[in-house]
């Protein structure tokens, strides 16, 4: 008897089995990746009350208060939440390049290199004497930071906005969350504003939003523009 | 000569179709790589969630803990705020989300690894908010890293 040929496979359905795969895959997921405003939230440190908190002046506030309506008060007066980026922008930039020239708004300050490092050796001296004293190493950190930055300026030297210079965001129980959102996407538009303008003079015309935050060197960059342009945020318990 | 000749060819060849598969294939090969699977969303909750020009897109791999606030769909004018995690509808939201986060993290990283992102209606107000917040912040809990889910259309 004469062998039967194999016959061949009948491949005709392979193609409706992967079109329900496929199906099932454009149904099941999404293309578009998660978006949104990344915070980090403050760690709740308990602090010996007999520690002296350096004092804050109204000049280094920057206050926002939302009510319960949402309607804004800004520096004390009836706001739109418009007004809040050239507020916010004045605020920032009224002292960046000539010291003093408007009282009312945050001070800034003239760092040089040699006072920073004699700065940082007598802090990391103090950190010697008492490891775990959460101050002074919060101070040899916030110390090697600047001197991070000035080593990074031609001339060894920068503005420094004064450090207990913050945006102080009130609201109460009340405040709507869109609302809530509006106002820190203004902060934020306005910092990136002024960040761009920084990035500009101090890089030699580098553009803000070109660095991108995975790359080593543009990290760096970055980590300086937070500390030219810091955008402390200050959230009170919320009121009723 | 016959008139009932049948006019030119016996009709088009088929066409082939051998291709179709490796097409489907392809296909179905990219949308597995390009795409993640989507959040399990709860229902029956209404989540109109705010637009901002300044949100950053996360990376596809990061880990990601989602905590919905909103009204229920039918709840009237009355309707209190409802808060989800992943889909789970909790009451006692405040203090569960301790004990959810640590339960959800990947056993080689810590609470602060994995971001959590609040996907929150824009007419919920700011306590619930902030309930959530000090939940996660708890030193216990370590939650800090939050991201506030916002639309990208606003400019």
């Amino acid at each position: 008897m004469a062998r039967r040929e194999l016959e061949e496979i009948n491949a005709g359905s392979m193609a409706d089995i992967a079109f329900l795969l496929l199906i099932f895959f454009i149904v099941t997921t999404t293309m578009d990746l998660e978006a949104g405003i990344p915070k980090t939230l403050p760690m709740k440190v308990e602090i010996d009350p007999n520690i002296e908190l350096p004092d804050v002046r109204k000049r280094d506030i920057f206050s926002i208060n939302i009510n319960a309506e949402d309607n804004l008060l800004i520096e004390g007066e009836a706001a739109q939440i418009k007004d809040l980026g050239p507020m916010l922008a004045e605020y920032y930039t009224a002292n960046m390049y000539s010291l003093e020239s408007k009282p009312e708004h945050a001070e800034y300050i003239l760092r040089d290199i040699n006072e920073v490092r004699a700065e940082l050796a007598a802090a990391r001296q103090t950190l010697a004497e008492n490891e775990d004293d959460i101050i002074s190493k919060s101070n040899v950190s916030k110390l090697e930071k600047r001197l991070n930055v000035c080593e990074v300026m031609p001339d060894g030297k920068f503005m420094e906005i004064h450090e207990t210079a913050a945006i102080q965001l009130k609201q109460k129980a009340g405040t709507s969350y869109g609302r809530y959102i509006e106002v820190q996407n203004e902060i934020g538009k306005t910092v990136n504003e002024i960040k761009t303008k920084r990035c500009k003079d101090v890089f030699n015309g580098l553009s803000f939003a070109d660095l991108d935050p995975k790359n080593e060197d543009d990290q760096e960059k970055l980590k300086i523009l937070d500390i030219l342009v810091p955008s402390r945020l200050l959230e009170p318990e919320i009121t009723n | 000569m016959s008139k009932f000749r049948k006019k030119g060819k016996k009709g088009q060849p088929p066409v082939n179709t051998a291709a179709l598969p490796d097409i489907v294939f392809m296909l179905l090969f990219f949308f597995m790589v390009a795409t993640r699977p989507k959040e399990k969303e709860p229902a029956n909750l209404e989540v109109q969630i705010p637009g901002s020009s300044i949100s950053i897109e996360l990376n596809k791999d990061d880990d990601t803990d989602y905590i919905w606030a909103g009204y229920p769909t039918n709840g009237g004018p009355n309707a209190l705020v409802e808060v989800f995690l992943d889909d789970q509808l909790k009451i006692d939201y405040q203090s569960s989300i301790g004990e959810w986060k640590i339960g959800n993290k990947p056993p080689d990283k810590e609470v602060y690894d994995v971001y959590t992102i609040l996907k929150i209606d824009d007419d919920v107000n700011m306590k619930t908010v902030e309930n959530i917040k000090n939940a996660l912040a708890d030193p216990q809990v370590k939650g800090y890293r939050i991201v506030y889910s916002t639309g990208k259309d606003l400019d």
